[in-house]
Formats: structure tokens, sequence, C-alpha cells
């Protein structure tokens, strides 16, 4: 064996190639669409199908999000046909309530999981390597993964409410014209002004209403034997005053349509922030298991806890975790299925989606709670992106 | 002879002027480490254009990881490279535009069929590339299947789906990882055919393998790695036929004698003796005329010979001498 290994292509000629069809004087120029960070809508679109067609996850994604709905309403309307002197209209402002806040829940945990399906199936199939040596931009690979998850998503969730509110609107119990506070009847539909001057027409029946503030009563519905408030007290208190009133009304009947469309909205909002976290955490860990138990731990124990108990010298802590400003900005509507209405207090969360800040801590300044959830979405998505760049295929 | 040789140094060659249209590869003092131990080291390749490329090593030697580093799948620690003349990871995008790439094993999400998996592979390569799905689902002969889940597909199909995903670019340069992993004989000899056509129509296919046999079929040129450095390259029949010693086995009366006088004639590097006859090593570089020498001193010292073979020398087994394997044999 000689030493001399000096390697065989170095004064020997390589063989020849084969015809020159392929061989192409200079590199065609990429399109500067080959090489953007923004997705195409083809790459949004196959995404889209890649998710559609994973049949068990469309199956839970579908039980979650519309199936509580079509089961409950299906079943009151089912037994309201059958038997309507047993069994009441479907709807009702509490199964409204009873659906809306379930199917954010729920939505939170599905929206999760198919965040952490969009952000981590690439690389489990092994598919992530192939769309890399494509040479398309890996920012657009994971900018279109958000579309793609949302399209599905936000319709299920969209349909499902839909449901829930035609039902409401159209089969739901015949709204009263007078709302129960404190067992004394308050004519519904009232404005500010309008409340002012039935205060002032009717002090007595007034003062007792709402002395105590806000709620329907016993369960009686019998008056409560409270101290009465002066009229001069309630004029002067009556933004607060109203605000209560508010609360009790959207307690007691249905949600008008622009608080539907509100809580609409505040659902939509709430599981594509579960979606944008899951998509991340899951583009981030590589895995999709761990982000999916850690997201619902956060939506049923973490987030609960730090909604329900001010922790000393940490609540600015506790409001940076993306449930407590999203409760906050739960509206009014659904707030009383959170334990009353405005549990927490006045708080500025009203401005956006009316929300009463359902929470048992002090609420945020509307700033912040726009600040944290964008923060979430900002963050998370960049957390996601930055991994997927950098990830070796 | 082979046990026990342990491979010699790398010797940095002196690089060959480059083409006329440019390397399909080029890569400069290429490095890759993962920790203390380095995957790719000094790698110095030049792939020619319109050619089959091997690139060959044994398991571990570095040959996956130089491939995703070329693909720009995993950043290097040191070195240029350059893929048909264009800088990557500087302008990867503009060069894997024309390079279609399987690394590893072929996988697809297997809950969608073949041509769904190409649908996305061409809506990320973007272009016309979606028009080119049925034709190379066609050529690579899933247009049968192109419809069914790729979960029910065999690995010789993978394979194939994953040929037909490098088409979609319409690529001069097709990487392939050890395609003939997972293949039976015919599926072998189906990839092998699909290659020969690829390179006849001009395109550039550089693949991994550690099946010399494969290999020597298919390649027209081949890089030897080991241990991450790239101790040889060149065309086969160069690399083979300069690679070192010529051995003849002889048949003849009196083996013991034969032996002796050619050892005392001191026309070979070593003689053995067995029950197959009489092996004879000849120096490395000796010429046809050596051999002739030998059946001359055999008969001239009244030995008769029954018949003289020369041994031929393949991949394999210069693959074995100039790598380390066979040596780290228990």
């Amino acid at each position: 064996m000689t030493d001399d290994i000096s390697t065989a292509s170095v004064d020997r000629p390589w063989p020849a190639g084969g015809s020159p069809a392929h061989a192409r004087p200079d590199t065609p120029a990429v399109s500067r669409h080959y090489r953007s960070w923004l997705p195409t809508w083809g790459l949004i679109a196959t995404k889209h199908l890649e998710l559609r067609k994973r049949r068990v996850l469309m199956i839970v994604v579908a039980v979650l999000t519309v199936g509580l709905p079509v089961l409950v309403l299906g079943l009151r309307l089912v037994f309201h046909a059958v038997d309507a002197r047993s069994y009441g209209p479907a709807g009702s402002p509490a199964v409204f309530a009873f659906l809306c806040n379930p199917l954010a829940e729920f939505g939170f945990i599905v929206a999760a999981t198919l965040g952490a399906t969009a952000g981590t199936s690439d690389l489990t199939d092994g598919v992530f390597r192939h769309l890399v040596t494509t040479g398309r931009s890996r920012l657009a690979l994971y900018l279109a993964r958000i579309p793609a998850g949302l399209a599905i998503l936000l319709p299920l969730v969209a349909m499902a409410f839909a449901m829930v509110c035609l039902v409401t609107s159209y089969e739901g119990v015949p709204q009263p014209t007078v709302i129960n506070i404190n067992g004394f009847s308050v004519p519904a539909h009232l404005d500010q002004a309008q409340l002012e001057s039935w205060i002032t027409a009717h002090p007595g029946q007034a003062g007792e209403a709402f002395a105590n503030g806000p709620g329907p009563g016993p369960a009686g519905g019998g008056p409560v034997p409270v101290p009465t408030a002066s009229v001069p007290t309630l004029r002067r208190d009556i933004a607060t005053v109203y605000r209560d009133y508010a609360s009790d009304e959207a307690g007691q009947l249905n949600p008008p349509v622009n608080e539907m469309v509100k809580i609409g909205l505040w659902i939509e909002l709430y599981v594509g922030v579960g979606f944008i976290v899951g998509l991340g955490l899951g583009s981030l860990i590589g895995q999709r298991t761990v982000p999916i138990i850690v997201l619902i731990a956060l939506e049923i124990i973490v987030t609960p806890i730090l909604a329900a108990h001010v922790i000393p010298y940490f609540l600015d802590g506790q409001r940076l975790v993306v449930g407590i400003p999203l409760d906050q900005l739960r509206p009014a509507g659904l707030a009383v299925g959170q334990g009353g209405p405005g549990g927490g207090g006045p708080g500025p969360g009203r401005v956006l989606f009316g929300g009463r800040s359902a929470l048992n801590i002090p609420p945020m300044p509307t700033w912040a709670m726009i600040t944290v959830i964008a923060g979430w979405i900002v963050g998370w998505s960049g957390i996601g992106a930055w991994r997927m760049v950098t990830r070796d295929a | 002879m082979r046990a026990g040789m342990r491979a010699v140094p790398s010797v940095r060659p002196a690089r060959p002027p480059a083409p006329a249209d440019g390397w399909a590869v080029e890569t400069h003092d290429l490095t890759k480490r993962f920790g203390a131990n380095v995957a790719v080291d000094d790698v110095e390749l030049l792939v020619p254009r319109g050619c089959a490329f091997g690139y060959l090593g044994p398991n571990g030697a570095g040959k996956t990881t130089l491939i995703r580093t070329l693909l720009g799948l995993t950043r290097a620690d040191g070195g240029t490279m350059s893929l048909l003349g264009v800088p990557v990871p500087a302008e990867r995008s503009r060069a894997l535009a024309r390079v279609g790439a399987i690394v590893d094993e072929p996988r697809f999400h297997h809950h969608l069929t073949g041509r769904d998996n190409l649908r996305l592979l061409a809506a990320a390569r973007g272009g016309d590339a979606g028009q080119r799905i049925g034709p190379s689902l066609a050529r690579v002969g899933l247009a049968e299947r192109a419809d069914d889940k790729v979960g029910s597909y065999s690995m010789g199909m993978r394979q194939r789906l994953g040929v037909a995903s490098c088409l979609l670019g319409d690529p001069e340069l097709l990487i392939l990882d050890e395609p003939m992993n997972g293949l039976d004989p015919a599926g072998m000899h189906e990839m092998r055919t699909m290659i020969e056509s690829l390179v006849g129509e001009g395109r550039t296919v550089m693949l991994s393998s550690h099946l010399l046999d494969e290999v020597e079929r298919t390649c027209d040129a081949v890089a030897i790695v080991d241990h991450g450095r790239v101790i040889r390259q060149g065309s086969i029949d160069d690399l083979v036929r300069g690679a070192g010693n010529r051995v003849l086995r002889l048949d003849c009366a009196d083996p013991a004698a034969a032996g002796r006088l050619i050892e005392e004639a001191g026309i070979a590097a070593g003689v053995a003796s067995s029950e197959q006859g009489l092996t004879v090593t000849l120096p490395a570089g000796a010429s046809r005329e050596a051999v002739a020498e030998v059946n001359r001193r055999l008969v001239a010292g009244g030995i008769s010979v029954y018949s003289l073979q020369e041994v031929q020398t393949t991949l394999e087994d210069w693959f074995l001498s100039v790598t380390t394997r066979l040596g780290e044999q228990p």
C-alpha cells in the first residue's frame, strides 16, 4: 500500500457528464416572492389541507367546539317540542352563558392542541427538512401555519356560537319587560338618564332595589329587607347604580345583538390566543404532547387559581398570565356565568368588550390588558418563528 | 492483507482546475462539529456537473452531516461551500431553487396521499412546481398509487416518492442520501436506472451510500469519506486502477518451489501459498510486463504453469484498504 494518497482527481480528467440539457449557463433569478418571509396562498392552503386531513384531530376539534352546543341545544329543542309544559324553551340567558363560557374554555384547549399540532407536525413527520431544502424562507413556512390553523378553528367556533345565538334569539324564553333587582321590579332597557328619571319617580322602590348593590334577590323572588338608600345618594352615584342595573339586565335578558357580537369576538380572541400560544410553544419544544399538557394546566388550573386569589406582592405577576386580562375582557353578558356580574368590582375592562372583570383580583388598566394579550401573541409567535428559523432540520 | 490495515493520514490534494461550467458542489475547509466530535473535518469536495457522484463512507463517517450542511439544514462551523456555483448559505434560496434533495430516509405525512404530500412541497417551492406533480409521479412510477395514503406505501415507494419530490423543482442537482436503503434488489435496480436516466438528461446526481457495489454500478466518480474527512476522490476507474498492488493467482506444479523462485527473483512484493494455489502480489504500479516476467521465470525454472490469473481489484477492495473500519473490527 502506498503512502501516496493524494487525490486521484488531481491530474486526471473527471468523468464526462451527460447531455447538457440541464446545464444552464447562469443561475436563474429566484423570484422575490420565493425568498419572501411572507407566506404565499399556496403555502397556507396546503398547510390547511395537512391539518384538515388529520381525521382524529378534526373530530376532537369539532366535538369540543360545535358538539357541546349541538348536544345541549338539540336535546332542549327536542324536549321542548315533545313536552312543552315540562320543558321550557331551549334558549335562555342562563343557557347562553352556560354554553358560551365552556365554548371559550374548551375552545382554548382545542386551539392549543391544534396550534401545537400545526407547530410540530412537519417535524415529527419528518417533512420539515424536505420543506427547508426547497429553499423557502423558514419564516414564511412558520407564518403560513397561523392562517392555516385559524381558518379551521375560527369558523368552527363561529358556527357553534351562531347556533347558540340563534337558539337564544329565536327559540328562547319570552323577554321580560322588567328585571328583578333585590326582589324589586325595575323596567328593562333603560339608559342611564332614563334610570335616573325612574329613580326620581319611584324613590321608595329604587331606594330598596339599589340599597345593597346589584343582585336578583332570593330564590323565592320576594323583596329583601334592606336599608333604604336615599334618592340624592342614588343620583349622586348614578354611574355605579347604572352599572349594577346593566349587570342585572345582562343576567336576566338575552344579550342584544351588539352584545352577542362582542361575545363572539371575545370567544374568537380567546381561542385565537390559545392557538398562537400552542403553535409557538409547540414549535419551541418540537413535540406536541408537552405543550398541550402545559396549556391545559394553564387554562384549567393555573389561571383560575391566579384569578381567584391575590398573591401578596405578586399581583402584577398574576396579571401577566394571559388568562387574567382575557377574563377581564369577558363581556358583561357572560360575566353572570362567572360568579355574578361585576364580581371583581369596577374596572376599565369594559372599554373594549364591555368586560366586567369577572375576577377576584383588582382589574388592570385597559392598556395593560392590551399589552399583555398582544405580548403573548407577538411573543409566542416570535419565539416559535425564531426556533423554526434556527432549528437544525 | 487488509486486516489490520489502517488508513494513512489524509494529504490535501492540489485542486484540479475548475471546469468551464463550474462545479456542481464545491466545498473548502468545510467543518461541522458536534461538541468535541468533528463530524465534517476540513472537507474539500468537488463534484463535477453532469455525472453520478458517490459520497462513500462507512456508517458514522459524516456523510449525512455533510449533506445536511450543504443544504442548510444545519450550520457549518467553518469553511465555504457552493451549490451550482452559488454560495451557500449566503444565497441559499437561489441555490436550492435548482437543487432537489432527500436527506436520511424520505419521510412524508402518512395521513396524506402521495399527491397531497407533493402539493405541500410544490407550494413551498412555488413557481411552476405544482404543474410537475403529475409528471414527477409518472416518472417514478407512482401515478397509479398517487392518491393512496403514504402510510400504505412500501419503503421503495416512499423512496420513489422522495425522488418525485426532488423533481418538482426541475433540479440541475439532486442530492440523495442513501437512496438504496431499504430497497429490495428490484427496487435498487429501478433506482439505479432512474439515476442513470437523470444523469442522461444532464443533471448531476450526488448520492451518499455505504453500499459499495451499488455505488460502483451507479456512479461515475466518488469521494471516500472516513471520520469526517474526504480521503480520496476521483473517477472510480482511476481510483481502483491506481489503488495499489496487482495480485496474481497461479495454479502451477510445486507451488512451494515456485514461491521460492519468485521471491529470489525479487519481482514480487509478496508471495503466499494456499490450497487455492499461489498468490503473488506485485508492487504498486507494476505493469503488464511484470505479469509476463513472473510466468517467464517460472517456466525458465522448470515449473509448469497451468493458469495465471490477475485478481481484479473492486471498489470494495479499495474502499476497505483506505478506510479504517476493518482495522476497528475485533
